[in-house]
Formats: structure tokens, sequence, C-alpha cells
């Protein structure tokens, strides 16, 4: 037992200290948003890694990039002011990709157009969604967050 | 590690915390996300990047050299998420690590001083001038008077320790005063001084909570 006994009265204090910095130097509002964009981009980047070496590729070819039936999973991050959108293209075969995308505004309502048309879909509550079976083709998406902010549209890619 | 180990009867409020601590309740999240939880480390960035931010602000570094420092920690713990060995080991690793970062970039910039002349700085601007005062309310600003008058290791010391909770407080005053050279202040010798200021000044009233 040592001396630094804590009484109520320490506890009301400290937290009255608490609240003194968060009024003078608070943490700005966004740096949880992009402390999580980082980490997503990372983890994806994990995920491409042990796609590459997995033991059926390493059959197939010797360069995996080489091999047409190889999965070469790309990583794409859209940023906008305040939302960024994170997306995993996985190449499932020729003609399809899997899309695992990640935005952080959870519940927001993600639009993939394509080809003339649009697909939905309605991230969940900590902001991740998937598609699959999405055409290779060009593309691109809007996401909403409802009424309060405007949309967000991304540049075309190539999926 | 503390040597206030108690039998605690561990039931958790919604964000897990509170009666068992920060310490606890980031284990827990830690513990939840290796064993596959990915959607727990968005909780422990939640639960814990306003303690780190204060840390790494209290420890002198700029706004932005700040947010640097946080968002570096919270990659580093999960680039070697695998290896780390005691869940509970994790609040203590983060605010190790942020202050890690921001020491050895003040450290860059000070050897990159080419004017010898220039008098160095004992203490960077970490930006808080009149404007962010103005924030605060008249008896935040006597608790902000107080607080200006006790020694930096004080200051920092209950900075930090104010966004943690009570089961966290004796293993962070432990994390932040080492490495141990001399008899540093402790939390309860600095709560000590600040509520002596504060008794001495007749605008500062005690607040009873019910």
């Amino acid at each position: 037992m040592h001396d630094d006994i804590i009484d109520i009265g320490d506890e009301q204090l400290l937290d009255e200290i608490a609240a003194m910095w968060d009024a003078v130097d608070p943490v700005p509002p966004d740096l949880g948003d992009d402390v999580r964009v980082a980490l997503t981009v990372q983890a994806l980047e994990a995920e491409i890694a042990e796609l590459v070496s997995t033991p059926t590729l390493a059959l197939r070819a010797d360069d995996p990039l080489d091999d047409p039936d190889a999965n070469v999973v790309d990583t794409i991050t859209f940023s906008s002011g305040a939302v960024s959108l994170a997306i995993s293209i996985d190449g499932a075969d020729d003609e399809t990709v899997t899309i695992d995308g990640w935005i952080t505004a959870g519940g927001a309502s993600v639009e993939l157009h394509i080809g003339g048309t649009v697909r939905h879909v309605q991230a969940d509550e900590f902001g991740r969604f998937v598609m699959t079976d999405v055409p290779r083709r060009r593309a691109w998406f809007v996401a909403r967050r409802g009424d309060d902010h405007p949309p967000i549209v991304t540049p075309v890619i190539e999926l | 590690m503390t040597d206030e180990e108690e039998d605690v009867v561990v039931s958790p409020d919604d964000d897990g915390s509170s009666r068992s601590g920060l310490a606890d309740a980031a284990a827990r999240a830690f513990d939840d996300y290796r064993s596959g939880e990915t959607q727990r480390m968005s909780d422990l960035v939640e639960m814990l990047t306003p303690l780190l931010w204060h840390t790494a602000r209290g420890a002198g570094a700029g706004h932005q050299d700040a947010r640097d420092a946080v968002q570096t920690t919270w990659l580093r713990l999960v680039d070697k998420a695998d290896t780390v060995r005691d869940p509970q080991a994790v609040l203590g690793w983060l605010l190790t690590t942020v202050r890690r970062i921001v020491y050895s970039r003040a450290r860059r910039d000070r050897e990159q001083v080419v004017d010898l002349g220039a008098p160095e700085h004992d203490r960077p601007d970490t930006g808080v001038g009149p404007e962010q005062r103005a924030e605060l309310s008249e008896r935040q600003q006597v608790l902000w008077e107080h607080v200006g008058g006790l020694d930096e290791r004080c200051q920092y010391l209950l900075r930090v320790v104010a966004f943690a909770q009570r089961p966290d407080y004796a293993s962070i005053s432990e994390r932040l005063e080492m490495p141990v050279g001399s008899i540093g202040p402790t939390r309860g010798r600095c709560l000590e001084k600040l509520r002596q200021m504060l008794e001495t000044d007749s605008r500062w009233e005690r607040q009873l909570h019910a």
C-alpha cells in the first residue's frame, strides 16, 4: 500500500481536469476515422500478400501476375472530406470480381454504377459491404449518408 | 505491472469499461479482435484515441505531429498484434509507443536546428493560446490557472490520468514515470498540491456531486 490514496474528491477533480483539457485541446473529430481508414488499407494489403502466396497459385505459375487464372487483389481508397471509401477488388474469375468495401459511415447506402445499371447495397453499422459477381467493366461508386449530407461520387475505375 | 491486483467481479457496462477500467476494456477488445472479431479494433480506437491524443499533446507534440503519432501507434499495434502475449499489456504498450514516437520526433527536430545561436525551446508551442482558453468556463479558467502552477511533470501526469479510470491510475502513472530515475511526483502528491492551491482560491468552490 502506498501513499497515493485516491478519494472521491480526487476523482471528481480529475474529471474536471479532463473536461478542461477536452475544452481547450480537443481530439480532432476526424482523427478516429483517419485511423480507421489507415488500418483498413493496411489490413487489405495484408490480405493481398496472403492471396498471392497460396500453394494453389504457386503450382500454376512462377509469377501469379503472369497467370490469367491467378487471383489478383487490388485495393483502392477514395476520400472525400470526412468520408473515406476503401474497396478491395478480388478477381473471382475472368469475367467477374467480388468487391469488399468499407466506408467510414456506418449504414451508408452504396451504389455501384456499371454498364448502365446501378447495384445498391447497404453498408452495415461498421461500414462494411460486399458485392459479388460484379462484371469486369468500368465502374464508379455513389455513397449516400442521408439527406443531411451530399452524396459522394468516385472517379471511374476499371474492375 | 501494477501492485494493486484485486479480485474484482467485472460486470462490463455497454462500453465494457467503467468499473474494470480502460486497461481491462482494452484487453477484452484486443482479445476479441485477435479471435477474429475484426470490428473490435474500431472499438479499441474509439475507446483509447482520446487518451493517446492527450498523451501525445502533453508530451509536447504539435497538432499534426500528435495526429501522426496516434495514427502510427495504432498501425504498429495492428501490425504486431499477433506478437502481443498479454492483452492486459495493450494499454501500457500504446501509451509507451505514442510517447516514444513523439520524443523521437522531437529529438530529430532538435538535431536539425542549424543555427547554434538560437535559444533552445524548453517547451514546444502546443498551440493552447487565448483562443483555446476562451473555450473554458469561468470555473475551468480558475482550474487552468492552478494546473499551470504545477510543475510540468505533475501537469502531464494529471492530464493523462484524467482520461483514464480509477483502476488504471496506478499502472498509467508507472508508465509515465518510466524510466525510473529519481523519485518523481506521484499523482497523489500532484493532486494534493492542486487541491491546496484551489482551496485557497476564493473563486473555487468545491462541487459536491450526488
